[in-house]
């Protein structure tokens, strides 16, 4: 039980967390993101800043912790090809800041430890109620992993599809920014651990305009 | 596994307020369980919980639901739900609520691992709803009919029933513009098994927060009712005068052509 939280959360910590939907910074401007919610069994907290490039394009970065055991880092690019969909492709290395817990070194943990690329694709859509709704789908896939071999730890390459994930979300445009909720669910692919399920994450967040 | 499976409850009482025959609505739910495990450094672990659920008014007083709940996307619990509303006078409404449903949990991890059960929650729910929010409570029986496990090729079956819990909750929801209902919620489900090792204070307790749309709204509820809303009538005077407004500068607007 134990190592399945422990496991887990290292393992959502590599999934990158964005504002939903199409709707990217607007040119020139800038945006700040700040999340708070919980993945699995563990708060985590979410930093985040974008920059718009154009009108309908951006590039950001974030950090995810998960109750500070585990961190997430990431670039990432997002390109709104129509009032509905988008896509977007992140950069995202993500590490434990402990080296054991419970008996479990966080080397030999299944899930992070690792830099990946996360492509994603983003849609918007209006509910009945006037409610703007986003989704994503995605994937998480390895390219550098930390491998232990005798006494030395170094990185070598792996390219792996190492999750697929599904979000929704709504989003509340109010007088200084946008309020966010969203519910994401990841599906571990290549990790020796497979569930019948997957590790849910849900995250209330606000975005807030910087001219 | 399976003690985890057969240890947690994720049962979840519903609202004595039907809706209007030939109606629908949805709603989705999510918050967390807290869990003692078997850790001194950590006594008490909220786990990720929550579910979606849809349902449909056969007549004013009956609906008919499909509900799914999780936790940790890892317990899974799927299965249709009745509820009936028997007593309705003013504000409040009193009813029962019934959901069979099957529970399954599992790996892949050298063949598949499953276990699971099958239940029904029958439960009595008291609910009263004001101008601009509502509250319900409920307790009841959770009966457990079948438990059953696949553990490294071999499978296991009981087939005995067991009264596994008795579960209490009580939720508070308030209208909203974009929405019927928000709503926060809290269960607690007592399990009568005295060696359950996840309990807190002696139940598994559960906070959820939801959204709640289609249907009727609390606001049309009340309309329907006629109880007075003063905030519903200010809105339709701020509405009339606007009206007015338009009305005068249009004339204006004919006569100086």
């Amino acid at each position: 039980m134990t190592a399945a939280l422990f496991i887990v959360c290292g393992f959502a910590s590599s999934a990158d967390a964005a504002p939903i939907g199409t709707n990217t910074t607007p040119g020139k401007e800038a945006e700040l993101h700040v999340e708070g919610g919980m993945a699995s069994a563990l708060p985590t907290v979410l930093l985040g800043g974008s920059l718009g490039v154009s009108d309908r394009a951006d590039v950001g970065v974030r950090a995810v912790t998960h109750a500070g055991l585990a961190y997430s880092l990431s670039l990432r690019g997002r390109l709104r090809l129509s009032d509905r969909f988008g896509v977007g492709l992140g950069l995202d290395e993500s590490f434990y800041t402990l080296e054991e817990i419970s008996g479990i070194y966080a080397i030999r943990a299944p899930f992070g430890n690792r830099v990946a690329a996360t492509p994603e694709l983003n849609g918007s859509w209006t509910s009945g109620a006037g409610v703007d709704l986003g989704w994503s789908a995605g994937s998480s896939v390895g390219l550098l992993t930390l491998e232990e071999e005798a006494d030395v730890v170094r990185r070598s390459a792996s390219l792996s599809v190492e999750t697929l994930h599904a979000e929704v979300g709504a989003i509340w445009p109010g007088d200084r920014g946008r309020t966010v909720i969203r519910i994401r669910a990841i599906v571990p692919i290549s990790a020796d651990l497979h569930l019948l399920g997957y590790i849910p994450w849900v995250g209330i967040g606000r975005v807030w305009g910087l001219k | 596994m399976i003690a985890f499976i057969t240890g947690l409850s994720l049962l979840s009482l519903q609202d004595a307020h039907t809706l209007p025959a030939r109606s629908s609505a949805w709603s989705a739910r999510s918050g967390f369980a807290l869990l003692r495990i078997d850790v001194p450094s950590i006594p008490v672990v909220p786990v990720l919980t929550g579910g979606v659920a849809a349902e449909r008014g056969l007549t004013d007083a009956v609906d008919l639901g499909i509900r799914y709940q999780t936790d940790l996307g890892y317990n899974h619990l799927l299965g249709p739900e009745l509820q009936i509303r028997a007593l309705k006078g003013g504000n409040w409404a009193a009813g029962f609520h019934t959901m069979a449903f099957v529970r399954i949990a599992g790996t892949t991890e050298e063949g598949l691992s499953l276990g699971g059960e099958a239940s029904t929650l029958a439960s009595a729910v008291v609910g009263w709803r004001g101008p601009r929010s509502g509250l319900v409570v409920g307790a009841g029986p959770n009966l457990q009919w079948l438990l059953f496990e696949r553990l490294d090729g071999e499978g296991f079956v009981d087939a005995l029933p067991w009264l596994a819990s008795v579960d209490f909750s009580v939720e508070y929801a308030w209208a909203t513009p974009w929405a019927k209902a928000l709503s926060v919620r809290l269960e607690a489900a007592i399990p009568r098994a005295p060696d359950d090792p996840f309990r807190v204070l002696g139940a598994h307790p559960r906070v959820l927060f939801g959204g709640h749309f289609g249907g009727r709204s609390l606001d049309q509820e009340q309309a329907q009712a006629g109880y007075p809303d003063d905030d519903r009538q200010a809105e339709q005077h701020q509405d009339q005068e606007r009206n007015d407004r338009a009305n005068h500068v249009e004339d204006g607007a004919l006569e100086d052509r």
